[in-house]
Formats: structure tokens, C-alpha cells, sequence
């Protein structure tokens, strides 16, 4: 019986590939072992991929790629600028006014807390028992503790991010395809084309899904803050700046962002006349980013089916808590490609081989 | 003392032939004959210089495929698959380049069959660059789009005209058939 001639480059390719297959991982161990340089590495490809699109628009106007991201920096130092001097000064006045009240805030909060603890251990008397008041007091004190102790670390770890987040950013831009090209010059010639397809509509489906989840998040938080502002609530920059924020959490986000505008004008008599007109501004933007935002903008980027985009926020929230929801929706996209490429690769090929035999 | 041909460590750290060797393999290339130097330079940062030992596959039919290469420097056979057994369609060398139908085909297979015959060195250029190009450098990109309709149409008349001789032929072997 004639035994299969094996492939006599296999055996260097694989070794090849799980080569850079082993790069790839020490990499990732050492982006996730060192958090000072992670997070201003994560933040600034996501800026990168926030603003490829423009400077994409002015390439196409005649500019070389390097004056057109300096543009494209120029325009959004300006605007930072701008946008922080405008809001410091609004938000100041809101700040000054929180801070002068919070102590008020704070006593009123705990009061309610235990009248309503009272009134429910009176009703069901088999809760009497437990004393959520107390375990909240103590949650409140060991946060602030915390921030305490690690404020400067965390001060630090910021100015850190000020400074390096636009260095690596530019860095990206302009040589991000240099730095792509070396890594695909590793890559055995066997897996070359099925790598570059890979790694290009990743590269797509995240860009398109982060732009539209900050898309997302900047209309939600000018919905929030507009209704607030109309409806006279106070604070309404600074919540519904934390609306726009929280929103990115896929399906908790919108609750966690209403909390604090709720919970102020639910604890603080003065505040009370506001409550329901804020629950309706933060149900009416919950209501035009599901109905109108969600299909729109990023559901038909994503494509997955809710079930789906459900269990993978669901495993996300098991494992890595807030952030494993954040990245939950990206990596079933990325999962999705691969899957679906490795079908492709498997399947279509083979039929089409079968036909040609 | 001759060198292995599949030493692992030179292709993985070879030097590549550098940003002007590429642009001149770009430039003698009809697709991006009608280039200016400064949009050949652009266009080198697209391009992928790839090493391929004799008998290695570039591709095989029926693979997906993403797009054209140019033969920097080499010998390449290309063939297809038959129930029949394997046909070979051509050999090119350098200076040619082949699989440009990726480049514009939606379903991405390979039609053919590609295999280094000697040590090769090609210059591959892919459709979602091709996109990148078409969105940043629109003129640059109808530029090469041009060139690659010209070839494609081309291709596409010298196979028509096969068509039409082997169809007159065999009518003319029917007709002496039916006298006979």
C-alpha cells in the first residue's frame, strides 16, 4: 500500500507558526502583567481606531499620512481644550454645590436608608436579622478608605496615561501598518493569507463596534443631560456625562448610570420634585438607545444574535466581572470571525476541491 | 558549504530587499505602470514581500484567496486540478505576476493552482489594501483598478477567442465525421 508523501515544509511551518504563536502569547502576559503600560496601550489603540476614519478623510484630500494625523492631533488638542475649559467651569459650579451639600446628602441618605429598613424589619419580621444599612455604611467607608490610600497611585497611574496615550496613539497612526507588516513577515507562508483575512476583519469589526459604542455613549449622555437640563434638575452635565459613560456596559450600563441622578433626588428632600421627571429623561433615553441608537448604529455592525450577545455578556460578567461585560460583545465579533473563516476554510474549500476530483 | 534551503532563522529574520527594491518590482509591473514614484512609494507600504522554497505551494485551487502576487525573483508553475489529473496551465518568471482575479472576485477561490519551482521571492498585494488605497487615494486607486480591467478584459478576449477556435474545430471534426 502507497503511504501519503508528507508536505516537507510542514514541519518547519508549524514549528514556525507556534513560534509566533509564543511571541504572540509572551506579549499578551506581558500586557497583562504590567497594568502601567497596559492601559495607556489598550486606551491608545482604541483611540487610534476612533480616528484612523479621519485621518483617512484627509489623505484622501492630498495630505501625506504623517501631516495628516499631526492635523488630526492639532484639531483634537483644540477641542479637548475647549471642551475641558467649557466643561471645568460648568462642572465647578456643580462640583462646588455637590460638595458643599454632600455632608446633607450623605445623613439624609443614611436616614431614609433606615427608616426604610425600620418600616420592612416591622412588615417581614424575619429579615429583622440582617441590617443593610450597617453593611452599606461600611461598604461607603472602605471605598473611601481605599481611595485614601491609593489616590496618588491612581493620580499617577493618570498623568502616566496623559502623557503616553497621545505619544503611542500618533505612534499608531502613522507606523501602525509598519508594525503590522513586520509581524505578518513572521507568519509561514502556508497560513499568510488566512492570517492577513483574520487579523483584517478583526481589525474591522472592532474599529466599526467601538466607534459605534462612542457614538452610542455620546448621544445617550446628550439625551440624559438635555432632559435633565430641561426638566431644571440640577447636575445635569455631570450626570448625564456619567450616563453617556456607564452606557458602554452592554445591558447594566443604563441602570448603573441612572443610579446616582435617582438615588440624589431620592434621598434629598429638597431634590424630591425632580425624581420622576428624571426617571422618565433616563427611561426615555434607555428607550431611543434600544429602539432607535442599538439598531441603528451598532447591531448591524456586530451582527450576532441576542442570545448570543446575552450568554457572552453573561460569561463576561462571571469571570472578569465589570470589564469582562465591557469587552464581552468585541470578543464574541472576534470569535464569530474566526469561526467563521475556519468554516469557510474547511467547508467551501473542500467542496469546491470535491468538484474539481 | 551549500546552505540548507529550509534553514528556518534566515526566513523568519531575512533582510527584505528594502522599500526601492519593492518599488522597482512595483514599477516594471503593467497594473502599476501608470503610477507616480511618490504613489509607487505609498503603495510599497501595502505590499508584502513573501520567500517561498522550490516545490512550496503559494496557493492551490479552491484555497480563499485575497489577492494578486508579483514574481520578484523565481520560477512558478501554474496548474489545475481535473478528474482528470493535473493540467499544467503555464510556468511564469520574473517580472510576471498571477491570481490578480482576487483582487475583484466576491467569492475569493482560487481557480488554479501555484507552486514555487525554484527559491522565489514574490511581492503580494491584497484586496483589503486595495480597499484602503480606493478610500484614501482615490485617484491612485482608479489608476490601478484601470490597469487590472484592462488585463482582466484582456484575459478575457484571448479566452474567448480559444472558445471560439476549439468550437469551430471540433464542428469542422463533426462535419468530416458525418461525411465520412
Amino acid at each position: 500500500m502507497k503511504t501519503p508523501r508528507l508536505d516537507p515544509g510542514l514541519r518547519r511551518d508549524i514549528f514556525k507558526l507556534a513560534f509566533v504563536l509564543l511571541a504572540g502569547a509572551g506579549t499578551l502576559a506581558l500586557f497583562f502583567l504590567t497594568p502601567a503600560l497596559s492601559t495607556p496601550t489598550l486606551l491608545s489603540v482604541m483611540l487610534t481606531m476612533f480616528l484612523s476614519p479621519l485621518v483617512a478623510v484627509l489623505e484622501r484630500r492630498g495630505y501625506t499620512r504623517s501631516i495628516a494625523t499631526l492635523v488630526v492631533f492639532s484639531g483634537m488638542a483644540v477641542v479637548c481644550t475647549l471642551t475641558i475649559a467649557f466643561a471645568l467651569k460648568a462642572g465647578n459650579l456643580e462640583w462646588d454645590s455637590f460638595q458643599v451639600k454632600a455632608d446633607t446628602y450623605y445623613a439624609n441618605a443614611i436616614e431614609r436608608c433606615r427608616m426604610m429598613e425600620e418600616s420592612l424589619k416591622q412588615k417581614f419580621p424575619a429579615i429583622s436579622s440582617v441590617s443593610p444599612t450597617d453593611s452599606l455604611i461600611a461598604w461607603s467607608r472602605s471605598t473611601g478608605q481605599w481611595f485614601v490610600n491609593n489616590g496618588t497611585g491612581v493620580m499617577g497611574d493618570l498623568m502616566v496615561c496623559v502623557f503616553l496615550v497621545p505619544l503611542l496613539t500618533y505612534f499608531l497612526l502613522n507606523d501602525g501598518r509598519k508594525i503590522r507588516r513586520s509581524f505578518f513577515q513572521l507568519v509561514p507562508n502556508r497560513f499568510f493569507e488566512s492570517f492577513f483575512l483574520i487579523s483584517h476583519q478583526i481589525t474591522v469589526a472592532l474599529s466599526d463596534y467601538l466607534r459605534a459604542k462612542l457614538i452610542e455613549a455620546f448621544l445617550v449622555g446628550l439625551i440624559t443631560t438635555v432632559g435633565l437640563a430641561i426638566a431644571g434638575a440640577p447636575y445635569a452635565l455631570m450626570l448625564g456625562f456619567f450616563a453617556g459613560v456607564t452606557n458602554v456596559i452592554p445591558y447594566i450600563g443604563p441602570v448603573i448610570g441612572a443610579v446616582p441622578g435617582i438615588a440624589l433626588f431620592f434621598m434629598d428632600p429638597q431634590l424630591n420634585e425632580f425624581l420622576w421627571p428624571a426617571v422618565a429623561v433616563y427611561a426615555f433615553a434607555n428607550i431611543i438607545d434600544t429602539v432607535v441608537i442599538f439598531p441603528i448604529i451598532v447591531a448591524k455592525l456586530v451582527n450576532l444574535h441576542p442570545l448570543i450577545l446575552l450568554a457572552a455578556v453573561a460569561v463576561g460578567q462571571r469571570y472578569y466581572g465589570l470589564i469582562g461585560m465591557l469587552i464581552s460583545i468585541p470578543v464574541a465579533a472576534i470569535f464569530k470571525v474566526v469561526a467563521m473563516e475556519v468554516y469557510a476554510a474547511i467547508y467551501t474549500e473542500r467542496k469546491v476541491r470535491r468538484s474539481t476530483s | 558549504m551549500q546552505k540548507h534551503p529550509h534553514f528556518f532563522w534566515e526566513d523568519l529574520f531575512k533582510i527584505g530587499r528594502g522599500e526601492t527594491g519593492v518599488i522597482e518590482v512595483l514599477k516594471q509591473n503593467v497594473l502599476f505602470k501608470t503610477l507616480t514614484r511618490r504613489e509607487l512609494r505609498y503603495l510599497s507600504h501595502f505590499v508584502y514581500e513573501r520567500t517561498y522554497q522550490p516545490d512550496e505551494a503559494i496557493f492551490k485551487q479552491g484555497d480563499r484567496g485575497l489577492g494578486m502576487y508579483v514574481i520578484a525573483r523565481g520560477l512558478i508553475t501554474i496548474s489545475t486540478e481535473s478528474p482528470h489529473g493535473d493540467n499544467l496551465v503555464t510556468t511564469l518568471g520574473a517580472g510576471s505576476f498571477f491570481g490578480e482575479v482576487a483582487l475583484v472576485d466576491q467569492e475569493n477561490l482560487r481557480t488554479a493552482t501555484a507552486v514555487a519551482t525554484e527559491r522565489t521571492v514574490l511581492v503580494g498585494f491584497f484586496k483589503p489594501d486595495l480597499t484602503e488605497i480606493l478610500q484614501r487615494k482615490p485617484a491612485m486607486g482608479v489608476k490601478i483598478l484601470y490597469q487590472l480591467s484592462s488585463v482582466l478584459a484582456r484575459r478575457l478576449l484571448e479566452t474567448t477567442e480559444k472558445i471560439t477556435l476549439i468550437t469551430r474545430a471540433r464542428k469542422m471534426a463533426q462535419i468530416h465525421e458525418d461525411a465520412s
